[in-house]
């Protein structure tokens, strides 16, 4: 799994049998939207795009609930398929694209992926006069490569703190709570190289994500996190691990997506999703066209309907993912936006930390936790 | 006698050159795959540790030492520590088990023979994932050999047995055994009964017999045996990931963090190449201790 990527492992209701099923029905759905694409009066007849996104719970609620309706409202079929996340995914799609076929017309990417793809030369730039809700996106979300904007935000996601209330009472209010001493083995952390406890140690004992931009201030976090390990059980790599220690008590919290959370509560497990004082980190995923991808304009139409307020309530509602567009733009109803909005002011991951220190800050990490 | 002679050695020069060819043919085809399968991806795993780091990006074409640098740091000395640690203490159990209990297996009736056996190579068919995992619930919090022990007052109540350092250990020589039983058992199988039972006869006990009659004859097997688990666990990814704590990660982990993680194949490749020549030093080192062994004897 990637640095800053997610989707590594087994996300609810996405492995084995129920996964397998869920693919067959995929492929009956688009079955029916072909049969309907054929007989829609007027609609583009055979105009179809293929778009790949994390499997699991993303790709399911993004092909049962939004993506009809973009096929609604433009004639155009999509064809939906899962994709894995992190560097081996990518070093495919670049020999894939450089053979001049790739396997999806748009994909979903995370930020250090979004670079290093602008490196490779992977991506796409799209013409930003054709995707007028652009205007909808905070700046943040739109990363752009040498020649133009290569990415456009598509789905956020909040790390942050998960508790077991039975283990963990009161509920925390702060991050420290990671750092208190009577917490010896409780926690299940986030292992990977230059993961969100960069941020989350950066923005709780320093001055915040800005704090990652000098090798100081690297080494001076890294040595603060050391002060975690007596606490942490596990360090993590796969989601899939951390929900088994969360399902099984193994752990009695810990830092973990919000949506997977959610998703595991509403399942039935004893779980409380918390929102520090100091903020949950927020990250996201871009959608990114392969260069070999020819289908421009159902690509640039698709980017649109997507930052659709529409849409982006949809994201809320049926992804449990906080929406990228102007907050304003949302009408979201009371239960909904508690999940998917955060209290506090989310700390924004630093990626131009991750592009200039990424090997830094792997090396770092790895000998703090290998010491 | 005298006109035999010329026709045997015309027979001798003649007859292999038959073999010779279809030996050739025959090795060909494994020649070939060693080619394309080993010594290719070698070179391409030399070629990328050498290449340039991109910043911000992968890696371009190169031929610099940088990553090479890296290894001079202490983190890579702890880690190449560690994995020869475990690879050694592994090997050791694993063999102190596995030629006792090839040695008995070879001493009992055919039929057992066979049933072992068979035992043996049906636990090899067990998936490395599903052993691991199954690891993990027997001594997790909530496992049965956990609720055991506490029940008992061996383990604190909601104390749990894994991540540790023996975890790690447990596992990966319940992973091995079975291949180094098997490793052991065609060779003691054609030890001759009657070594031992000239030994018997001059008044050695079972005990010395297998000390002290056995084992040295043995030694060669059970070098390459601790050699076999050394290469073997040295790698070892799955356990020490599942079952260990961050100390506990052995460099096959470090590599795919700094691949995967990081983006830096280069520096993971770079990992690659000194693993191989670890590898093959030591088992140059342990090729030159034995023969001058053998030498001394």
């Amino acid at each position: 799994m990637s640095a800053m990527d997610r989707r590594g492992g087994k996300t609810p209701s996405s492995q084995g049998l129920i996964g397998r099923r869920g693919l067959l029905l995929g492929a009956g759905a688009a079955a029916l939207a072909l049969a309907a694409g054929c007989s829609a009066p007027g609609g583009g007849v055979g105009r179809s795009l293929r778009v790949s996104s994390y499997g699991g719970n993303f790709e399911k609620a993004l092909r049962e609930h939004i993506y009809p309706l973009f096929t609604e409202a433009t004639g155009i079929r999509v064809e939906s398929m899962p994709q894995p996340a992190g560097l081996q995914f990518l070093l495919q799609l670049i020999e894939a694209n450089k053979a001049g076929q790739t396997p999806m017309d748009l994909c979903i990417s995370a930020p250090v992926d979004v670079m290093r793809g602008n490196a490779a030369g992977l991506w796409r730039t799209y013409d930003t006069a054709r995707i007028p809700n652009l205007a909808n996106l905070p700046e943040a979300y739109v990363t752009r490569g040498p020649e133009g904007v290569a990415a456009v935000g598509a789905v956020g996601w909040f790390f942050t703190m998960v508790t077991n209330p039975q283990a963990i009472s009161p509920t925390p209010t702060s991050w420290t709570e990671l750092w208190a001493p009577g917490r010896r083995n409780a926690w299940g952390l986030a292992g990977t190289g230059a993961g969100p406890m960069f941020e989350v140690t950066a923005a709780t004992y320093f001055d915040g994500p800005e704090t990652l931009n000098t090798e100081a201030g690297i080494r001076a976090c890294v040595a603060r996190m050391a002060g975690l390990k007596p606490n942490t059980r596990l360090w993590w790599e796969s989601e899939g691990t951390m929900q088994t220690a969360l399902e099984n008590g193994e752990v009695q919290g810990g830092v973990y997506f919000a949506d997977v959370a959610e998703t595991l509560i509403q399942s039935g497990a004893n779980l409380e999703v918390v929102f520090p004082r100091e903020g949950p980190v927020i990250d996201f995923g871009s959608w990114c066209q392969p260069s070999a991808s020819t289908k421009t304009e159902e690509a640039h139409e698709f980017i649109d309907f997507m930052l659709t307020p529409q849409a982006q309530n949809l994201i809320a509602s049926r992804m449990n993912a906080p929406p990228l567009i102007r907050a304003d733009l949302l009408t979201l109803d009371g239960a909904v936006r508690a999940k998917v909005t955060s209290p506090t002011t989310p700390i924004a991951t630093n990626l131009e930390a991750r592009r200039l220190h990424m090997d830094l800050m792997v090396q770092e990490f790895s000998q703090m936790l290998a010491s | 006698m005298s006109t035999a002679e010329p026709s045997l050695a015309a027979a001798s020069v003649d007859q292999p050159a038959k073999p010779r060819w279809m030996l050739a043919g025959l090795l060909t085809g494994p020649a070939l795959y060693i080619l394309i399968m080993a010594i290719v991806p070698a070179f391409l795993m030399v070629q990328l540790s050498l290449a340039h780091r991109e910043v911000g990006g992968l890696w371009s074409p190169g031929f610099e030492l940088t990553q090479y640098r890296q290894l001079a740091t202490p983190l890579f000395a702890r880690i190449m520590g560690f994995s020869l640690l475990l690879a050694l203490t592994g090997a050791v159990i694993c063999v102190s088990l596995a030629f006792p209990a090839a040695y008995f297996i070879t001493r009992m009736r055919r039929r057992a023979q066979v049933a072992w056996l068979v035992f043996l190579l049906g636990s090899l068919s067990l998936s490395e994932v599903l052993i691991v995992f199954a690891f993990q619930v027997l001594l997790s919090t909530s496992g049965t050999l956990a609720g055991a022990l506490a029940a008992v007052g061996l383990l604190a109540p909601g104390g749990a047995l894994y991540p540790n350092f023996p975890a790690v250990l447990t596992c990966l020589v319940y992973l091995l055994l079975p291949y180094v039983i098997l490793f052991f058992y065609p060779a003691l199988s054609q030890l001759d009964p009657e070594v031992e039972q000239a030994a018997t006869t001059m008044g050695a006990s079972r005990l010395s017999t297998f000390t002290r009659v056995v084992l040295p004859m043995m030694r060669g097997q059970i070098l390459t045996g601790v050699l076999l688990v050394v290469i073997f666990t040295f790698g070892a990814y799955l356990t020490p990931l599942v079952l260990g704590r961050p100390p506990q990660w052995t460099i096959a982990i470090h590599i795919n963090n700094a691949a995967m993680g990081a983006g830096n194949l280069p520096l993971a490749a770079a990992y690659a190449v000194a693993v191989v020549v670890f590898m093959v030093a030591l088992l140059v080192l342990t090729r030159l201790l034995s023969r001058r062994r053998e030498a001394a004897a």
